[in-house]
């Protein structure tokens, strides 16, 4: 089983203060994902 | 959002570790930092590999934006493909915009705050990472850098190995009820998503594929799913066919080690080898809109290898293209039918180019037979079986004639119908046996199969949108052996039947995925008359005509007779009625059709 270790982000709050929409806006960086391996049993019924 | 390629190239980590550092953030900014453009530093090739599981946008990305009305908009990708800090634009928004964003769009309820996952989904190659961000809105309503795209489910993957051509779906499931599609709600914080447990109906997804898909020992394919992130110990799966039936030795379950699920989370289940785990669960038939056919037409043939538990003498075919004359002939030289299978042929039963070999009399291998009869008779023409009654039925049904050997009764609705193995009793291909009557398919299999029903037929019989089978026309090259016919194969739900008279070769993947019925033409002499003995074949390779089990009637019309379903050289199907080559409808049912079995279980 591989873990990486997924980095420490600051989460902005929720329903902040509407603006109007004036054009364009950037998105910045995503989350990075935590790989693991997973198993299998036999029965799935 | 796809990193396709990420989790492939391994041996490239190292360089794609000294990229990342490169554009790191500068000594004191926060880990990941918002403010950092990276998209001039990060080639699309670069960021792709990256290790350490680094989201990156992808051009045809988009998401959604609510307004304060609740009115909700597509954002796209206009600058920023292959980093992670991407702009997104929206040449139609109104309003005001309002505080969350959701990723991806398609995946958006229609409320804010909410998400939807379908219960359906086509396979693709683009990993469905779920995920939400607040809009934090700066003073000008410049928003650049402002919002941070946070995990709200986990992803699962699975690869599936040599997989069988009938395959074509691939269900997540949970055998206690947990949601896994539908609507949930994002969670204050936005680090998941919640929904109702338990609800009925929605605790799996279905990932479908086309027919074929990674059919061959090495073929694989990916099947990844967003699941929602909980804890669960009850999580299973199954691959299906076109009838979202289980495909038996399918389903198998994943421990509780593998799915303690948090946002963010990518388990990766190790290769399923399909083909292995199936055994040999459906060597006895291909399912066609849940009916079982068998996997050849029914022959018989007094010295060569019987069936287990059938008649002595009688078995299917090995494949699905074979027929009596498809063994010896069928080269495109002999039968210039073309691929659009329009011509036909006459050809001569009995012959010594058809006998396997000169010790075996004119009656050891037939696979033409009259209706209701049963043995050696069923090949003998001239003890025709009808029906006084309309719409009598004889499948899975055996009856004792009455009269004699050369004279028995007709009416097979004025029988009586045996039981047990009565049903069963012995009837040598060497010597005539009249006195049984009924469904020959299920007498020679001994109760294993059956002919067809007027419903198993009525599925097979492929219209546009009427819900039924697909229907392709082709051939199959057997050596140099070019066999013309149809293709069924099941139309699925998240289809549109297809009916496509244009003939394709097809391949044997092809023929495992559905049920394929030769052309294999019809005897169309009713045998009465001494001349023809019944010997003679017309149409092979340019026909098809089957026979199912129901005799509809003697009033009216084409419905008189027994029922089959016949294509012609065009490839057109007709369905429910005798042949009009014979004008004589009392004596259509001793015309020699091709029998293609039903299971019967």
């Amino acid at each position: 089983m591989k873990i990486m270790k997924k980095k420490e982000y600051q989460t902005p709050a929720l329903r902040v203060r509407p603006v109007a929409f004036e054009g364009n806006f950037m998105l910045s960086n995503v989350d990075p994902v935590d790989i693991q391996d997973g198993s299998w049993e036999e029965d799935g019924l | 959002m796809r990193i396709r390629s990420w989790l492939m190239f391994g041996a490239a980590a190292a360089l794609a570790v000294a990229c990342a550092k490169e554009s790191a953030p500068e000594a004191g900014t926060p880990d990941g930092a918002r403010t950092v453009t990276l998209s001039a530093a990060l080639a699309d090739t670069r960021s792709a590999m990256d290790t350490d599981g680094k989201v990156t946008w992808t051009a045809d990305d988009a998401i959604a934006v609510y307004n304060t009305d609740g009115a909700l908009f597509k954002f796209t990708v206009s600058e920023g493909a292959g980093t992670d800090y991407a702009k997104f634009t929206c040449a139609t928004f109104t309003g005001t915009l309002s505080g969350t964003a959701v990723y991806p769009y398609a995946y958006a309820g229609t409320e804010e705050g909410t998400l939807t996952i379908p219960r359906y989904a086509e396979r693709t190659d683009v990993i469905p990472f779920v995920m939400a961000s607040a809009i934090a809105a700066g003073a000008s309503g410049d928003l650049q850098g402002e919002l941070h795209f946070h995990h709200v489910m986990a992803v699962m993957e699975f690869t599936l190995q040599d997989v069988p051509a009938y395959a074509c779906a691939f269900k997540l499931y949970s055998k206690t009820g947990m949601q896994l599609n539908g609507t949930y709600t994002l969670t204050d914080d936005q680090t998941g998503v919640t929904g109702p447990t338990a609800a009925t109906g929605t605790n799996d997804r279905i990932i479908y594929f086309p027919y074929k898909t990674a059919y061959g020992a090495d073929a694989t394919v990916k099947i990844l799913a967003a699941v929602p992130a909980y804890a669960y110990t009850d999580l299973a799966v199954r691959v299906l066919d076109g009838d979202e039936d289980i495909i038996e030795g399918t389903a198998k379950g994943i421990p509780a080690s593998s799915t303690a699920l948090r946002a963010g989370l990518y388990v990766r289940m190790p290769a399923l080898d399909i083909r292995a785990l199936v055994g040999t669960k459906r060597d006895k038939f291909v399912k066609v809109e849940g009916v079982k056919w068998a996997k050849g037409n029914l022959r018989a043939w007094m010295n060569g290898t019987d069936g287990e538990g059938w008649q002595q003498g009688w078995n299917i075919y090995d494949h699905q293209w074979e027929s009596q004359f498809s063994l010896k002939y069928g080269q495109v030289s002999e039968l210039a039918s073309g691929i659009d299978g329009s011509s036909v042929q006459t050809l001569t039963l009995d012959t010594d180019a058809f006998k396997e070999d000169e010790a075996h009399s004119v009656y050891t291998h037939f696979d033409y037979f009259s209706w209701g009869t049963i043995g050696r008779a069923a090949r003998v023409h001239n003890q025709q079986v009808t029906s006084n009654v309309a719409n009598f039925d004889l499948t899975g049904k055996v009856f004792r004639r009455t009269g004699t050997a050369t004279s028995p009764a007709t009416d097979i609705s004025a029988l009586e119908e045996l039981s047990g193995d009565e049903r069963f009793e012995a009837s040598p291909l060497d010597g005539s046996n009249p006195l049984l009557a009924g469904d020959v398919a299920f007498w020679a299999s001994k109760g294993q199969y059956r002919l067809p029903t007027r419903d198993d037929v009525n599925k097979l019989y492929a219209r546009n949108g009427e819900g039924r089978a697909h229907m392709q026309a082709g051939y199959y090259m057997d050596g140099t052996n070019k066999i013309n016919g149809l293709l069924f194969t099941t139309s699925p739900s998240w289809e549109e039947t297809r009916y496509n008279t244009a003939a394709v070769e097809f391949t044997e993947a092809d023929m495992e995925s559905g049920l394929f019925l030769p052309k294999t033409g019809e005897r169309t002499t009713n045998a009465k008359t001494a001349s023809y003995d019944a010997k003679t074949v017309k149409f092979f390779n340019g026909w098809g005509v089957y026979w199912c089990g129901t005799y509809g009637g003697r009033n009216a019309g084409y419905e008189d007779c027994a029922i089959h379903i016949n294509f012609t050289g065009g490839n057109v199907m007709t369905y429910g009625y005798t042949s009009k080559l014979s004008n004589t409808i009392t004596g259509q049912t001793v015309l020699g059709n091709a029998i293609r079995p039903v299971l019967n279980d």
